[in-house]
């Protein structure tokens, strides 16, 4: 008699687990081969020369050695990305939250108000990019045309003058505040409104109602806007590509703008790679920052904190 | 009685002295007068002549000098005077031209007139902006060094074999700086397209061959033709580029002088031939695509060869070159002059300090080696 090795079904466990594994197996594929594949091998490339045409070639900290001493246009570029950053970030956040406050009470024409807000963010892209040059024209664009009516002033030439072009790019981020107003509405509209009255009844006026009330039960909304703005700014690159190529000088050469020429225009990938994850350092170091300061400020529902 | 009028006067003023009777009006200018002098009783003047002690010497029947002016400044009057020679001017002559001259100054300086008429005619217009947004360095840059043997040929005879020498390159280059002198001056400058009918520093290799073989009327036209001895046809593997300042340029002084820079043979030579060519720069020129495709070249499977050689022939690890970092410094720069918020010296300056600084990274293969003088 032979011995006819079973196959032993498997346990429901373990069946469930194989599903699971199946499950996901197409993003944990997808992953792998176009993420986290190209993150080490951005790695990696970032201790190499490698301009393509030949294999790379190992050269150490090189890369980043002359990133921090011998390259001006690494400094400059971080100092557009930060000024861009620290200006347009928290701006962006005051208009956004002023906006939804605006349009959380009963305006007329609500919902177009809120659609029309909400338009520009999503649209996107290199058209944007020609419509804001046009805008920003400094003979015929609308915005020196309004200066010259109203005030009778004669507006600076926008994306051509040094000084300016920055600016420029930081006016034309505000019109995105659509989305950040949507989601704090949604969050304005998550607060009780027994708090609001229970302020009422305790003598409280608006402004304390918005900052004790408002403001707190916000928090966790505006700390999501804040990192997403955070990361947002310092990955801004088609704008300042489409519209000013860098700008006069220096004067809008974004991170990501840099990053992509070394990489995709004077072709030293290796370079480019240690750009890239010096980029990753900052970014992660910011947000690790903003959320270790978290607590200090943010007020989930169900913990107390303060008095 | 014998009137020398010494200067050009009004006609109607000499009218006026013909009509009386017995007046002799003798009408000389400031060269000439004086051979009138002995027998003259009666002189105008007006401020070129100057009446001196020695000329109212020469004058023993003078009694009379008319100034045509308000001022005697021109005459000595203490010697006319000893001389018993009256002295006449027309103080209220021209008073009131001269008041409306000045108002008018006055009005042409309070609004600038003067100003504002050399900067149209400048072709300034009234567009405060700087810059040459014009100006784009046709840099569809493919360059390959040209070769002035054979009467121009790349290719020896047999179209067997092409040599590419950067002595010969730098030759060339010089040629086209020296092209320079045949340029007309800003004011005259016009596109460099070939409809334009005027050259200036357009040192497309196309442009100027179609040039020399006289297809076009240019006004200018200096070099052989580097036409093929045997076919007549120009033989290259490669375009080079060139700069064209077009008409209606916002400051053409400027750009005036940011070419002359750039076809300094320095300039030249780290531009196109250290930063950009050795090593072999990669580019669609190297697929054979590129040569079917452009009419021009007869021989476009032997190019393509050709290419693939001189790559080879570069002991180097192949390297793409630094030319777009090059081509990016020099706008980064320039666009600040070009905003005006820099002096064109100091931007100058800053392009060539990066320029140094990439041709020392291109490594140049040392049996080609660097042609001396501009490394």
């Amino acid at each position: 008699m032979s011995v006819i090795a079973r196959w032993r079904k498997p346990s429901l466990a373990r069946q469930e687990a194989i599903f699971g594994f199946i499950f996901i197996g197409p993003w944990i594929i997808g992953f792998l081969a176009l993420q986290l594949g190209p993150m080490i091998t951005s790695l990696v490339l970032s201790f190499t020369e490698y301009q393509i045409v030949a294999a790379p070639k190992f050269v150490g900290i090189d890369n980043y050695a002359k990133l921090f001493t011998a390259d001006p246009s690494f400094l400059d570029a971080l100092k557009v990305t930060f000024t861009y950053g620290l200006v347009a970030t928290p701006a962006g956040l005051v208009l956004g939250l002023l906006i939804a406050i605006l349009l959380n009470q009963n305006v007329p024409g609500l919902m177009v108000w809120r659609t029309v807000y909400y338009l520009p963010a999503v649209v996107s892209g290199v058209a944007v990019g020609m419509l804001w040059v046009w805008i920003f024209h400094s003979e015929f664009g609308l915005i020196n045309l309004a200066l010259r009516i109203i005030l009778g002033i004669q507006g600076p030439a926008w994306l051509a003058h040094p000084s300016w072009a920055l600016w420029a790019l930081i006016i034309m981020s505000f019109w995105g505040v659509g989305g950040s107003m949507v989601v704090n509405l949604a969050g304005l509209q998550g607060i009780p409104t027994e708090l609001y009255e229970a302020a009422s009844i305790d003598g409280a006026t608006w402004w304390h109602k918005f900052w004790r009330v408002t403001l707190p039960m916000l928090s966790p909304v505006l700390f999501f806007n804040l990192v997403m703005g955070v990361i947002g700014s310092f990955q801004y690159f088609t704008n300042a590509y489409v519209m000013t190529g860098g700008g006069p000088g220096r004067s809008t050469l974004f991170y990501n703008l840099y990053l992509y020429k070394n990489a995709f225009q004077y072709f030293k990938m290796g370079y480019a790679s240690a750009l890239a994850w010096v980029l990753f350092l900052i970014i992660m170091l910011l947000t690790v920052l903003i959320f270790r300061s978290s607590p200090l400020w943010v007020h989930y529902e169900g913990s107390v904190k303060g008095r | 009685m014998k009137i020398l009028v010494a200067e050009p006067m009004s006609p109607a003023a000499i009218e006026l002295l013909r009509r009386q009777p017995g007046f002799e009006v003798i009408e000389s200018n400031p060269k000439e007068y004086e051979q009138h002098l002995g027998d003259c009783e009666a002189m105008l003047v007006r401020s070129a002549v100057k009446v001196k002690a020695d000329t109212l010497a020469k004058a023993p029947r003078l009694r009379v000098i008319g100034r045509a002016g308000v001022g005697v400044d021109n005459v000595e009057v203490p010697a006319a005077t000893a001389a018993g020679v009256i002295v006449m001017n027309a103080p209220l002559g021209n008073i009131i031209s001269a008041a409306e001259h000045t108002i008018g100054m006055i009005f042409a300086s309070a609004r600038h007139i003067p100003q504002a008429h050399a900067k149209l005619t400048k072709g300034e217009g009234v567009d405060k902006q700087w810059g040459t947004e014009n100006i784009q360095p046709s840099f569809d840059f493919k360059f390959y060094p040209f070769v002035w043997q054979n009467g121009g040929d790349l290719f020896n005879k047999d179209y067997t074999e092409c040599i590419l020498n950067q002595e010969k390159a730098v030759q060339a280059f010089e040629f086209i700086y020296a092209l320079r002198q045949y340029a007309p001056a800003p004011e005259e400058a016009q596109s460099g397209s070939p409809q334009s009918g005027k050259l200036m520093m357009w040192g497309d290799w196309e442009l100027m061959n179609t040039l020399f073989v006289g297809q076009l009327p240019f006004e200018y036209s200096v070099a052989p033709p580097p036409a093929s001895p045997n076919t007549g046809e120009i033989m290259f593997c490669g375009d080079a580029p060139g700069w064209a300042m077009p008409k209606g340029v916002k400051h053409p002084t400027e750009s005036w002088e940011w070419m002359k820079f750039l076809f300094t043979p320095e300039s030249l030579f780290r531009l196109f031939v250290a930063i950009a060519a050795p090593p072999p720069r990669i580019s669609m020129l190297q697929t054979d695509e590129y040569f079917k495709k452009h009419p021009k070249y007869p021989n476009p499977e032997l190019c393509f060869e050709i290419t693939q050689m001189r790559m080879k022939a570069f002991k180097n690890t192949p390297k793409i070159s630094n030319y777009e970092e090059a081509k990016t410094a020099m706008g980064e720069e320039m666009s600040l002059v070009w905003a005006g918020t820099m002096g064109l010296k100091e931007g100058i300056d800053k392009v060539t300090a990066k320029w140094t600084e990439l041709v020392k990274e291109a490594v140049i293969d040392p049996d080609v080696g660097c042609a001396g003088k501009f490394c």
